[in-house]
């Protein structure tokens, strides 16, 4: 299953105490359903907020966001949470597990929200945790694990509610090469293989390399860098 | 339900301050149950008190000469009048004191509510130095039915000269409410006829019964106005007022009861609150990934209340219970005659109990709820 | 040390205001702790401090052996004189023995709020005003031997309702008016005072309760009870009159005190786990602070030391405010108990009391978590977030 993205003449700007700093001045972007795609740009260009406003964590000011065909714009914040829901995964640069629950039961966390049996749930954890390879790990603590394992778990927890879009923030960015490598391919793996339509943001180049299509933001626009046939 | 074991292992984040807090919140609500408890006592006896019967004793002390018994009968209103007395004193040792109310033969007509049966009563008019001794004062003495108890009475002049009185136990009856320590029953006849000569004939207090419950306060105070100028002048308290703590010393207990477990839930709210909004305020940004996930501002604010509610209720549950323990070991250790009630956990001990957990537990969760529920999903990601 | 002690203290206090609420907690609980048990032990110490004042060390009271209170005791008119001819008591101007018949009875009285209560009715006899030269008369006059008449204290005055010059007060031979009102400066205000030998006929009793007499010394008492205990004919006890009042100061207040101090006791439990709690929490958000100082050179015990001084700084806070609390509340409030008028006491004797309760809470509280801010490796504390 996939989204297809679109924002049409986004405005944004940031309140920074008195002052309005405008971030995004009527940005437009298509992104079709399955696509691979990383998006770099220095501190503060807005890439960021780009993913905030496509997972529907934050409001533009002005402008349209459809994902999947849904007009995120005009949903409240209470219908946006229950969207996101079962229509998004997110993967964070600091991972944000529960440090005090085991691997299972974080990536059990999106389920919790699902009408799903006890049964059924753990069914679908395992299958999750299947896919990036930590099955054996279940019951291991965040703690007990190393950062790429840790990440793994993100993955896993943005994936078990089968969500059609995946949205990353420097998914690697704490990571070393040889791990950041590994989850890269995971990445690609579930793009190829279960379809999920993917934007990454990210500082790194080679890790931008992973994506099949390139942007970079530069003083607001966006950039095409590079297409790779999906 | 499901997530139960999220609200669990926040809970158990940090072990230590959970701990803690479920200590001090039952220790609150120790003293809760014991004071609320003691309130609960009083309601109930105040409850149990008859409104058709009243006591009467000397207006200055002394005892009551028993010819005023037919007097006092004899007046309208009053339908039977029992005799009652006791004796202060020891057994063996001075620390040992007991506390003996001698009853004359009426007392079981007069007082048909209490749990002794008329084969019982008979036992002491049968024989004269017998003794009922209730559950509480058998276990205390290590009596059962047969055995010789003696007792020393220093305030009292026998006709020997002596000052010890000999009673055998005729039967171990069942306790009596508001007696908290139980009670030592002998017949009056034995205190009386024992007594020296001149003090002979007298007892120390009446109870009067009543027929129309309507008429007990106006015939309590005809009581005293017909003896105001004889020679013994009586004072008279009805029982629904002898019952009543706030008219008897003087120290209001009940508002005391009520304080004191007030306090003792502001110091457990203070924690609580304190506690939770500062665990609220480590995990801000879990709180945040889950809002990510797609747990509503609702579902979170539901998590942080469980939170502070499983603590609370807990807490609550197991300071009543260590308060039942310390209520039912409390009458061994005060004095006799001391007349301090035992708290009892009745339903609405627990009802009151359930409340203030409740009410910790909202208002412990209410500013932090809050913060949740304002929180700016990307801002708090981002590392606040 | 005393050096590293002081400053890192010093920092540890600065740093307090971020910690704020957290420190409140052991603030509120001790306030809440101290408040409550000195407002229950306002009643015993009030008592405890009125009875202290009652007993003169100049007077010795002889009562029945074996009795524990006035009323309980009877002395004959036979033993009277008796006791009033034994050495060693004072004489009065006429080089008459001070030793005063005296009578004590319970008085039904009407309380200012409308309740029933009861105080005691002296019998003074001719030797009255010698043996206690602390009554005076404020209002109206002394009454007169033989007269069916009575004064009453100002306690009492302030406690009861009909207690003006002029009023009357049923007694078992009818009513008896009220000329004049007295003040000792002790319990006795809270009572009415008449003629023993009236009251004696009034009561149709034939016995005194008790003797009280003036003891030509302190020293004097040994001579005295020795020459009535000796005595075969007589059966007593005689005490110093402080001691009297310190025996029965502390069978009244035993229970009433047991009470305030189990409840401050338990209270005090709760604030103990809460002031845990807080310090622990202290000590882990100060934790890169104290690691930094520690890697500094400064020493672990310094470290530990202005741990548990926040803990009692805070507790001694808490402490006063409960204590201030409870005096505002309730001292100097009269209240009745038994036959006697009190006034409800939270002294220096209770802060004080309440100060020391709060420290040792403190201290418990504070040492655990201070002995795991000493031990804690400095490495670990420098890397944690």
């Amino acid at each position: 299953m996939s989204a297809a993205i679109s924002l049409r003449n986004i405005v944004k700007s940031y309140r920074r105490g008195k002052e309005s700093v405008p971030v995004l001045h009527g940005l437009s972007l298509d992104i079709p359903a399955g696509q691979f795609v990383s998006l770099m740009g220095p501190s503060g260009s807005g890439k960021t907020t780009i993913l905030n406003l496509v997972g529907g964590l934050d409001h533009a000011d002005s402008g349209e966001v459809i994902v999947g065909g849904e007009h995120l714009e005009s949903l409240s914040g209470g219908q946006l949470t229950k969207w996101r829901a079962g229509h998004v995964g997110f993967i964070f640069q600091f991972y944000n597990l529960m440090p005090m629950l085991s691997a299972a039961g974080n990536v059990e966390l999106p389920l919790l929200l699902t009408n799903l049996s006890k049964g059924e749930r753990r069914r679908r954890v395992e299958i999750a945790l299947e896919i990036v390879g930590l099955k054996d790990r279940a019951s291991h603590k965040p703690g007990e694990m190393s950062g790429g394992q840790q990440q793994r778990v993100g993955i896993a927890r943005a994936i078990v509610a089968d969500p059609p879009l995946l949205l990353c923030d420097e998914p690697t960015g704490d990571l070393d090469r040889a791990t950041a490598d590994e989850i890269l391919s995971l990445l690609q793996q579930l793009n190829r293989l279960h379809k999920k339509t993917i934007l990454m943001v990210t500082h790194d180049p080679k890790a931008a390399d992973h994506a099949s299509r390139q942007l970079e933001m530069d003083k607001g626009q966006l950039i095409e860098r590079a297409l790779v046939a999906a | 339900m499901k997530y139960l074991p999220l609200v669990w292992a926040a809970i158990m984040r940090k072990p230590t301050r959970a701990v803690l807090t479920l200590l001090s919140v039952m220790l609150a609500f120790t003293l809760f149950g014991l004071t609320i408890g003691m309130n609960a006592t009083f309601a109930k006896v105040q409850e149990e008190s008859r409104d058709d019967r009243i006591f009467a004793f000397a207006r200055f002390g002394g005892g009551l000469p028993v010819s005023l018994a037919r007097q006092i009968a004899g007046m309208p209103g009053v339908s039977m009048i029992a005799g009652t007395d006791f004796m202060g004193g020891y057994t063996q040792d001075p620390k040992n004191r007991v506390f003996v109310q001698m009853m004359d033969e009426n007392v079981p007509k007069v007082m048909n509510d209490w749990p002794i049966t008329t084969a019982q009563w008979q036992l002491i008019r049968d024989n004269r130095q017998g003794l009922l001794v209730s559950k509480m004062q058998a276990d205390r003495w290590h009596l059962k039915a047969g055995d010789n108890f003696t007792i020393v009475v220093p305030g009292i002049k026998k006709a020997d000269g002596t000052t010890s009185w000999k009673f055998q136990v005729a039967a171990i009856t069942q306790d009596i409410n508001y007696m908290s320590q139980g009670y030592l029953f002998g017949n009056a006849d034995y205190l009386d006829k024992g007594r020296i000569l001149s003090d002979q004939g007298k007892i120390g207090q009446f109870r009067v019964k009543v027929s129309d419950a309507s008429k007990t306060a106006e015939i309590a105070e005809r009581i005293v106005t017909v003896f105001a100028n004889s020679a013994t002048p009586l004072e008279t308290l009805t029982e629904k007022v002898a019952f009543d703590v706030s008219s008897g010393t003087g120290m209001d207990i009940a508002a005391v009861d009520r304080e004191v477990a007030l306090a003792g839930m502001f110091m457990v709210l203070f924690l609580t609150a304190n506690g939770l909004a500062q665990a609220v305020r480590e995990r801000f940004a879990e709180f945040a990934t889950l809002k990510t996930i797609g747990f509503s501002d609702n579902g979170v604010i539901a998590l942080v209340f469980a939170e502070a509610a499983i603590p609370c209720l807990l807490g609550a549950g197991l300071g009543l219970g260590v308060a039942e323990i310390v209520s039912n070991v409390m009458p061994k250790f005060l004095p006799p005659g001391q007349g301090l009630p035992i708290p009892t956990m009745t339903i609405m001990v627990f009802v009151w109990a359930g409340f203030a957990a409740a009410f910790v537990a909202f208002a412990s969760s209410a500013l932090p709820a809050l913060r949740l529920r304002r929180m700016d999903i990307a801002t708090a990601l981002s590392g606040r | 040390m005393l050096r590293q002690i002081w400053i890192v203290s010093a920092l540890n206090f600065k740093s307090l205001k971020s910690r704020f609420w957290q420190s409140m907690v052991i603030v509120v609980g001790l306030a809440a702790t101290v408040g409550v048990m000195l407002s229950m032990l306002s009643l015993s110490a009030g008592m405890r401090q009125a009875y202290l004042n009652a007993g003169d060390p100049n007077r010795a009271i002889v009562v029945t052996k074996g009795v524990e209170q006035e009323g309980q005791s009877a002395i004959t008119r036979a033993m009277a004189p008796m006791i009033a001819a034994a050495p060693g008591i004072a004489k009065d101007k006429d080089g008459k023995p001070l030793a005063d018949r005296n009578l004590n009875m319970g008085v039904p009285v009407l309380r200012k709020d409308g309740s029933k209560g009861f105080t005691t009715m002296r019998g003074l006899a001719d030797k009255g005003q010698g043996v206690r030269p602390e009554l005076k008369i404020v209002a109206g006059r002394m009454f007169q031997p033989g007269k069916r008449e009575m004064i009453v204290g100002v306690g009492a005055q302030a406690m009861f309702q009909h207690m003006r010059v002029g009023d009357k007060v049923i007694l078992p031979d009818g009513e008896w008016p009220i000329v004049g009102v007295f003040a000792t400066g002790d319990l006795l205000e809270g009572q009415l005072v008449g003629d023993t030998e009236t009251l004696l006929t009034s009561t149709h009793k034939t016995n005194y309760n008790t003797v009280l007499v003036r003891l030509a010394s302190p020293d004097s008492l040994d001579t005295f009870k020795k020459a009535l205990t000796t005595n075969p004919a007589l059966s007593v006890d005689v005490i110093r009159h402080s001691d009297w009042y310190k025996r029965v100061a502390s069978q009244s207040t035993f229970a009433l005190a047991l009470l305030g101090y189990v409840v401050g006791a338990v209270m005090a439990i709760g604030a103990l786990f809460g002031c845990l709690n807080t310090m622990y929490s202290a000590v882990s958000t100060r934790g890169r602070e104290i690691a930094t100082l520690r890697a500094l050179g400064y020493g672990a015990f310094p470290v530990a030391v202005s741990v548990i001084l926040e803990a009692v700084l805070l507790a001694v806070i808490g402490a006063v405010i409960g204590a201030g609390i409870a005096w505002a509340l309730y001292d100097g409030k009269q209240d009745l108990f038994g036959n006697s008028v009190f006034y409800l006491s939270v002294s220096r004797t209770q802060f004080e009391l309440g100060v020391i309760w709060a420290g040792a809470v403190a201290l418990l509280g504070g040492l655990f978590p201070s002995i795991r801010a000493a031990r804690r490796p400095v490495v670990e504390a420098l890397r944690a977030t």
